[in-house]
């Protein structure tokens, strides 16, 4: 596991002219996962002591006395507005690239995804198919997230506007916004949408939190849902959990126009590895045009070996 | 009487023996963690340490979400008490040094971070020591001819003065939005007698919109001194023009958006269709009206 | 022979009646059925979705399909009442005002089921706070919005002159009375009321039409928007609209005969009617098995791999036996029996109508589930039962509720209005006996 480090973004923070241009409110939390305290100058620990002490246990058995205000040294990261949400970040163009060749069906992406976003194991967002294309073509794992299309043919069919593209690129969703109508997931060809049929199993404390569209936190019932591109996490400066799971680097991430692409590991060009490693895009010829991209399965590391029944769809 | 003896020492044994069950399930309740500090210096920030638990579940390691580790600095004493972290899914989290510490942090040449877990439930307590010495790179961007070169010079801070430190692996790279791509052709650099190392910036990237780029240099896990990075920001990229098909009316964009096609015609359509309607309800006005005179049948 | 025709005696035949032992029966059973829907429908409010059998993939069910069902039958409002009014169809006369109460309750249910389909019903007001022209549901709601008020309308104008006649025949100060009055105490019936009168009523035959054929267009283009094998079609507008045709005339056949033999209105709903109606059937089956046969032989002749699965499910496989059934039922076999002037008889019609609505029943069904069942990816990391889909018994009871209620409304209507226009037989007669002479 990778820590990365934070960086400030090489352009103005939108989220900053957001919260001063629209008067934000600090409604909420912004992210499901724990929060990571910023190191930037911006957020130096700034607390007061506030004079009441708590205390601690040492290891050598002895008492310590600690002021109360240095326990959550870290200040709530405010929450983006709505609008900033369905704007999404200025001159990103989010990008994945898969790894085919290195894909073993661990469903690493599948547990991490599925644990961050409070997600049941019967409404995967990730989902690894057993791939054979033709009679005498190599079968292969494919892991498939939503593709985030630049013509995304969701987005065309919602009438109330609650799936939208955003401007770096991510399509999200809105879900207080959603009507259930169902019509993006018979639209989009991926078949990568679902649907909270039922009550979704989410701990209390996250169902009582404001949704929002950047994780897709807290799912609500008759609702649709759908990989995000964790958003959450590229304001943090930290990789999507899919992509930090994988212990095969299968997953790489970045932002089309920096040109570079990461798993967590290696870092390379995005159009040299396209170029190198001959990238495609999945049903290229519906002009979806997705974001992500997949690498050929040659030269594998893994031989494939489907030990559950394959799915012979026909 | 010899079987009341034999029962007496059986019953003996059987509660030796729940005794000890008993024992043992009591160790077996909490299990051991493990705590790995790490530091990490972005130019002259104050640093952060970051925590990683860990525990062994069958042989393996499995990161440790939720459990809290006081953070002390220089001493397990509540004046060094930096704070307490909780570890996220990945079983990390992270504390800068916060700022009253930072007078006995610039005056010291090597610190010790302590971290440690009591009082939990399901781990026994455990503590870690993490010994730094303080160093800095300093990083220069110049360019001659067109030649682009980074110049990076890491010193170590010893008896009040700040000390150029040979052998010292480095790495070169442009900081891109969540990872660092390498800048140069050789991965690593070693610093020589001076504490310098030099490459030449040949990379054709793309920045931002008017072609800034941040090259940093970085030491990665070293041990004596952590992780430290320094960045320049330089018009070392070519810019990228902003794509605005986000701000274009098309078919998937927002409803103030809508292609004018699909706002032309169809409202002169609705709008014609309905004014027929309109039409025709004033026309049960007008019969309504004529019915109002009384007209013989 | 006498020079007048005996408008009273049409009257008396033609007045709405009290519901007899059947009738109350009848209207019993279908409150009956819509109560149970209405249940069904608090469980699924109540405990979500999930009640019914959609899944991921079959995220589209029978409530779906019973909307197209009914959007295809209201068309034969536009039908009947307009096409026929163009023509100058004489024979039109009785069946109009049946066609046109089909067609509006229909296209009201439509409306109803489709807001039972929606996870979130309470969001009901996004659809107008937030709508995005750009989507195909939009263009429907604007439509099937625009097609319900202009069948009110036709329904409407043609009923005035009827009302004093009702008002005239009704208890003094009874409620029906006051439903009457409210709705047309105005009409004297003078020459410069039957002008606007028929002025408006000839406006809308001709408006009617492009706007039926848009609802039902629009409303295959909600399948027809999308990638997916089965529904990626240029052909959807088309044959859908061939379909309601067809649909909607056997509707008409179905419903000619059950007034017929209720309200004893052989003199006025005649073999004739059934002959001509059933030929109109006859011609209207052609078209849609034409239809049918351009949608599902060329990709077959094809046979593309997206297409695949789905065209071996349909001819072969999971729904073989449903497919040609609904295609034998609803076409093949009316075709060949109404060929037959014996077949055209009134109770052969009848059973033939029974065949062509319950055969396009299923036959919007195989046009929805099929095509979610085969989508491009495999169906893969989801549960067993997501791969099939059989409509649960609240989906049932809903979709049976939403059927009654539309009978239902077509019986209540039937018990205030005089399902044949008085005003206008006793004209046409009128008319017929001036001609005779």
């Amino acid at each position: 596991m990778v820590d990365l480090p934070k960086i400030i973004p090489l352009t103005q923070n939108p989220r900053r002219n957001f919260l001063k241009g629209a008067g934000v409110l600090l409604a909420g939390i912004a992210g499901c996962t724990s929060k990571d305290p910023f190191t930037t100058e911006a957020k130096k620990e700034q607390v007061q002591p506030s004079g009441e002490m708590v205390k601690l246990l040492s290891t050598t058995g002895e008492i310590i006395e600690v002021d109360k205000a240095f326990l959550k040294p870290t200040e709530e990261i405010p929450s983006i507005t709505h609008m900033a949400e369905r704007m999404g970040i200025e001159g990103k163009k989010f990008v994945m690239v898969i790894d085919l060749s290195r894909c073993r069906n661990l469903k690493k992406c599948q547990e991490s995804c599925n644990h961050a976003h409070f997600v049941s194991d019967h409404q995967n967002w990730i989902k690894v198919y057993p791939m054979k294309d033709g009679e005498h073509t190599a079968p292969y794992w494919q892991p498939t997230t939503c593709m985030h299309c630049e013509d995304p043919p969701c987005v065309k069919v919602c009438p109330v506007d609650a799936t939208f593209k955003r401007q770096d690129g991510i399509v999200g969703i809105d879900a207080d916004r959603c009507i259930g109508c169902r019509f993006c997931m018979a639209a989009c060809p991926y078949s990568t949408r679902v649907f909270n049929w039922d009550k979704p199993i989410v701990p209390a404390e996250v169902m009582a939190k404001e949704y929002s569209s950047e994780t897709s936190c807290p799912p609500k019932i008759g609702t649709v849902s759908k990989c995000d591109f964790c958003p959450d996490m590229a304001r943090k400066g930290e990789l999507p959990h899919c992509v930090s799971a994988c212990p095969n680097g299968v997953f790489f991430f970045g932002d089309m126009n920096e040109d570079t692409v990461t798993n967590g590991s290696e870092t390379v060009r995005f159009s040299e590895l396209i170029r190198d490693r001959s990238g495609y895009r999945l049903m290229e010829e519906l002009g979806t045009k997705p974001s992500v991209y997949y690498l050929p399965p040659v030269d594998r590391l893994f031989p494939f070996k489907n030990e559950g029944k394959t799915e012979d769809h026909v | 009487m010899r079987l009341i003896n034999y029962s007496t020492g059986l019953i003996a044994i059987a509660l030796c023996l729940l005794a000890f069950l008993v024992q043992a399930q009591d160790k077996a309740e909490k299990s051991t963690i493990k705590i790995d500090l790490a530091y990490y210096q972005l130019n002259n920030n104050l640093p952060v340490v970051k925590v990683s638990a860990k525990t062994k579940k069958e042989k393996r390691f499995m990161p440790v979400e939720g459990v809290e580790i006081n953070l002390f600095f220089g001493s397990e004493s509540s004046s060094g008490f930096m704070g307490r972290v909780e570890t996220n899914s990945h079983g990390v989290g992270s504390l800068s040094l916060p700022v009253r510490f930072k007078n006995q942090f610039d005056s010291s040449s090597s610190f010790k971070f302590i971290g440690t877990l009591t009082q939990n439930n399901s781990f026994d307590d455990k503590s870690t020591e993490l010994e730094v010495s303080k160093a800095k790179i300093e990083l220069t961007l110049d360019e001659a001819d067109s030649v682009r070169k980074i110049h990076a010079k890491v010193l170590t801070y010893q008896l009040g003065d700040w000390v150029p430190q040979p052998e010292i692996e480095i790495k070169l790279v442009v900081r891109r939005l969540l990872s660092d791509l390498q800048a140069t052709e050789e991965e690593t650099f070693t610093t020589d007698k001076n504490g310098e190392a030099s490459a030449d910036f040949s990379l054709n990237i793309p920045g931002d919109a008017q072609g800034n780029i941040i090259v940093a240099a970085k030491i990665d896990d070293n041990e004596t001194y952590g992780s430290l990075v320094s960045t320049k920001t330089a018009k070392w990229g070519t810019p990228v023009a902003p794509d605005n098909s986000f701000a274009k009316r098309t078919l998937w964009a927002t409803r103030d958006k809508t292609p004018l096609w699909l706002l032309i015609f169809p409202n002169l359509i609705i709008i014609s269709v309905w004014g027929i309607i309109f039409y025709l309800i004033s026309l049960i006005s007008r019969i309504i009206k004529l019915g109002k005179t009384n007209e013989p049948v | 022979m006498s020079a007048h025709v005996n408008s009273s005696r049409i009257t008396t035949d033609l007045l709405p009646q009290k519901f007899g032992t059947a009738g109350r029966i009848w209207t019993g059973l279908l409150l009956g059925l819509c109560l149970l829907g209405l249940y069904g429908y608090y469980r699924q409010v109540t405990l979500g979705l999930v009640v019914t059998n959609m899944r991921d993939y079959a995220s589209w069910g029978i409530y779906i399909s019973n909307f197209v069902f009914f959007v295809a039958i209201s068309l034969v409002g536009s039908l009947i009442t307009a096409i026929f009014r163009l023509a100058q169809v004489e024979w039109r006369t009785p069946l109009t005002r049946i066609s046109e109460i089909i067609a509006v309750s229909a296209i009201l249910f439509a409306s109803i089921i489709i807001v039972v389909d929606m996870g979130r019903p309470e969001r009901f007001t996004h659809l107008f706070l937030y709508s995005r022209l750009q989507s195909p549901i939009m263009w429907d709601v604007i439509v099937i919005t625009t097609y319900l008020t202009i069948s009110l309308l036709f329904l409407y104008f043609p009923l005035l002159p009827d009302l004093p006649i009702l008002i005239k025949n009704s208890k003094e100060g009874s409620f029906q009375q006051k439903i009457y009055k409210f709705l047309g105490s105005f009409w004297k019936g003078t020459a410069a009321q039957f002008r606007i009168n028929e002025n408006a009523v000839r406006i809308i035959s001709v408006m009617i039409i492009p706007v039926a054929l848009g609802v039902h267009t629009i409303t295959s283009w909600l399948f027809a928007t999308t990638y997916r094998p089965g529904w990626d079609s240029t052909n959807f507008g088309a044959y859908f609209v061939a379909g309601a045709f067809l649909v909607g005339a056997g509707a008409v056949l179905v419903a000619m005969y059950v007034f017929r033999r209720a309200y004893k209105l052989e003199t006025y709903i005649t073999e004739k009617h059934f002959d001509n109606m059933s030929k109109i059937v006859v011609l209207l089956a052609l078209v849609y098995l034409y239809f049918n046969i351009n949608e599902y032989l060329v990709p077959a002749y094809k046979m593309k791999t997206s297409e695949e699965h789905h065209l071996r499910s349909l001819f072969t496989g999971h729904f073989a036996r449903l497919f040609w059934t609904a295609i034998i039922t609803s076409m093949i076999v009316p075709i060949v029996v109404l060929l037959f002037p014996k077949g055209r008889k009134p109770f052969p019609a009848f059973l033939i109508g029974i065949l062509v609505v319950v055969g396009s029943w299923f036959k919007r069904y195989l046009i929805v589930t099929p095509t979610m069942l085969s989508p491009f990816l495999p169906m893969y990391d989801v549960p067993d039962s997501y791969k099939f889909y059989f409509p649960s018994w609240e989906e049932w009871a809903i979709s049976t509720g939403s059927l009654a209620g539309v009978l239902l409304i077509i019986t209540i209507f039937t018990r205030l209005f005089p399902i044949i226009p008085i005003h206008e037989t006793i004209e046409e007669m009128e008319k017929n006996k001036f001609e005779k002479v």
